[in-house]
């Protein structure tokens, strides 16, 4: 049975998806500093040396099954599970990054990775959803 | 669940394919460095073609990814493969060893065995290390040219590493290696890390997670 929304822990929509290698690299020791966090995430999961960054909207529950369905399309096994970090519209434009729909090629310019980072960590998490 | 502004997890995949939407996507890496020889723990190997090529290029992966494979036989040619899964300008590096990786066989085991217990450490550094062997950890779990009870005596070499990266990459290899045949001995396994003994709450809830699932 193909999952919900809930399945996967996505309260509300709209939402982009990033897709993280392992989900160890959002969650990186067990006793760290927001300061040391921040650093390892961004060490982690925001390193490539242009600074952009594939954000995937979903809307609806087909856009993620759509979505999903992308990311795993060139691997050895579709069906491997996506670790992913998701993040809401507002959010992004609270830190002044600007959504713009793309068809190839362009990403979301996201330079200053810390402080995206840090108001991202700093918001009440529930540990069940990690 | 309640203020998350972001969400981590696993997205079980469906069998459904279709077109994307696609809001952003990733701009092609500048892909830099030496395609000819590359360090491997203070030897020197020479870096085939085909792999440079399949890391290079990742909408040629699927094609490509049986031919790299034959090029990796031994402990070196597997390190090779793991420092391309480090590389910041390499799109999807992680991804793309674990793949190339699980079209191997008795090379992984070799490598793993290496990497954990003889590597020298001046070589690399200890966050680096982790995470290469989180690659290999992955690449040996879902590598079909091993029987499940080899990939689980491999791994099962590594349930006193201290890393959190390492002990989360054991679950998740216990969680795709385990059969009707090896299943008490996968259980066993989850129940040290999600027993009290255990000192990392986030791997203890994570193993059981994962010994909920098999229940």
């Amino acid at each position: 049975m193909l999952p919900s929304l809930e399945d996967v822990r996505i309260e509300a929509t709209p939402v982009y998806i990033h897709k993280i290698d392992r989900q160890t690299h959002w969650n990186p020791a067990e006793k760290i500093s927001l300061e040391d966090r921040v650093q390892r995430v961004v060490k982690e999961i925001f390193k490539t040396p242009d600074h952009t960054y594939s954000f995937w909207l979903v809307e609806t529950l087909s856009d993620f099954y759509h979505v999903a369905a992308s990311i795993n399309a060139l691997r050895r096994s579709p069906s491997d599970e996506i670790p992913s970090i998701w993040v809401k519209p507002a959010e992004l434009s609270q830190i002044g990054l600007q959504a713009n729909r793309t068809e190839e090629g362009k990403c979301l310019y996201a330079k200053n990775c810390i402080t995206i980072l840090r108001s991202l960590l700093t918001t009440p998490r529930n540990y069940a959803s990690c | 669940m309640s203020n998350n502004v972001v969400d981590v997890q696993s997205i079980p995949m469906g069998r459904e394919s279709s077109s994307s939407l696609v809001v952003f996507l990733q701009v092609p890496s500048t892909f830099l460095g030496s395609a000819s020889t590359a360090k491997v723990a203070g030897l020197s190997t020479t870096l085939n073609p085909v792999i440079v090529e399949y890391f290079r290029e990742p909408e040629l992966r699927p094609v490509l990814r049986k031919k790299a494979s034959l090029g990796i036989r031994t402990k070196e040619s597997v390190f090779s493969v793991l420092d391309w899964s480090i590389r910041a300008d390499v799109d999807e590096a992680f991804d793309a060893a674990v793949d190339l990786l699980s079209e191997c066989g008795n090379c992984l085991v070799d490598g793993l065995v290496y990497l954990y217990l003889e590597y020298p450490l001046k070589s690399t550094t200890q966050f680096d290390l982790e995470k290469k062997l989180d690659v290999l950890i992955n690449g040996l779990a879902r590598s079909q040219q091993l029987s499940a009870e080899k990939r689980l005596t491999a791994i099962s070499e590594l349930m006193s590493s201290k890393s959190r990266i390492v002990k989360a990459a054991i679950i998740d290899a216990l969680a795709m290696i385990v059969n009707s045949r090896n299943k008490k001995r996968v259980e066993g396994m989850l129940k040290r890390y999600a027993s009290s003994s255990e000192a990392d709450i986030y791997i203890q809830n994570y193993a059981k997670e994962v010994l909920e699932d098999l229940a």
